[in-house]
């Protein structure tokens, strides 16, 4: 009986030292899980490298973007640029001909001769007819002025576009204007009033 | 409305000389020592030029140097030393000289050319 007993308790012990030995896996198995949870929950909270060149990558994405757009809305078309290239080179207005010496009298603004030439110049001056000196078309018909002091209407271009208007303003410019006027003296360099000669190089 | 066109027109192209003459240094002394540097009308009408920068109307400057002085021309202290003749010349030399950078730079670039062809002719 004692050893059936004993027989029948060890069964019993050892399906129970089974269960208790199972039970101990699956506990040791739970805790594992726990503490590696616990762990992912902790270092989610400090920035991963990872993290850092994400945001470097999109300020950088961000930044190109804007530029994509300035540029986009400062498109030109590249027959205006040619055209605009063809109007101030061919008139060596910015760049003087390779033939210029001192006393050349092309220079790259617009000379007394061609300011009065043009449309300023004749709304002041209706009757100039050798008042204060020979008109130019009279002085290049005597043969007097060379081709180049011949009379050009640099306003009159023959591409100039007569649709042109200038904006919108008030014909009362003595109104103060919105945002003020420059005074930033520091910007701007005191020029010497002394006489100095500087036709060095300017290389 | 066609008269008003026609007024608007012939401001434009009225304007589109005046802010070129400002390209003239020789001019800006003479509107200097006449005092309308001097005049807050004129000064506001030489902020309203500003618009000449914007590219839709740039596009007709032949000289556009003249944009360069129309920005300096926003400080007091510029127009102020405009009224010195020396002030002008030194400015008009300035110009003179870069205007000539970009010929004297061509001409230099052909000089070493032509004493490269050369080289290389006595070379063979």
């Amino acid at each position: 009986m004692a050893a059936a007993a004993a027989a029948g308790g060890g069964g019993e012990r050892s399906s129970t030292r089974e269960r208790l030995l199972a039970a101990l896996e699956d506990l040791e198995l739970l805790a594992r899980e726990l503490i590696e949870i616990l762990a992912i929950s902790r270092n989610q909270k400090l920035p991963q490298p990872g993290e850092e060149s994400q945001a470097t990558a999109v300020y950088q994405a961000k930044e190109k973007l804007k530029s994509i757009e300035k540029a986009r809305k400062g498109a030109i078309s590249s027959e205006e640029i040619i055209k605009y290239a063809h109007r101030i080179s061919a008139s060596n207005a910015v760049c003087a001909p390779l033939t210029w010496v001192p006393g050349d009298p092309r220079r790259p603004y617009p000379t007394d001769l061609e300011m009065r030439s043009g449309l300023l110049g004749q709304m002041n001056n209706p009757s100039t007819n050798g008042v204060n000196g020979h008109l130019p078309g009279d002085a290049l018909a005597a043969g007097r002025l060379p081709d180049v002091l011949a009379p050009q209407y640099p306003w009159q271009s023959s591409d100039m576009s007569m649709n042109m208007l200038p904006p919108n303003h008030s014909n009362d410019f003595m109104l103060e204007p919105p945002g003020h006027n420059k005074e930033n003296e520091d910007d701007v360099e005191v020029m010497s009033t002394d006489s100095s000669s500087s036709s060095s190089d300017s290389d | 409305m066609d008269a008003d066109d026609t007024g608007n027109r012939l401001r434009f192209q009225l304007e589109l000389e005046f802010v070129q003459c400002l390209a003239n240094p020789n001019y800006l002394n003479f509107l200097a020592q006449r005092g309308y540097f001097k005049d807050k009308a004129f000064v506001n009408y030489l902020k309203y030029l500003l618009y000449w920068k914007e590219p839709e109307y740039a596009k007709y400057l032949k000289y556009p140097q003249c944009l360069h002085m129309l920005e300096l021309l926003q400080y007091e202290h510029f127009r102020k030393e405009l009224v010195n003749a020396q002030c002008a010349k030194f400015i008009d030399e300035q110009q003179i000289l870069h205007w000539q950078h970009y010929s004297r730079k061509r001409m230099r670039l052909q000089q070493a050319l032509a004493e490269q062809q050369q080289q290389n002719t006595s070379v063979k």
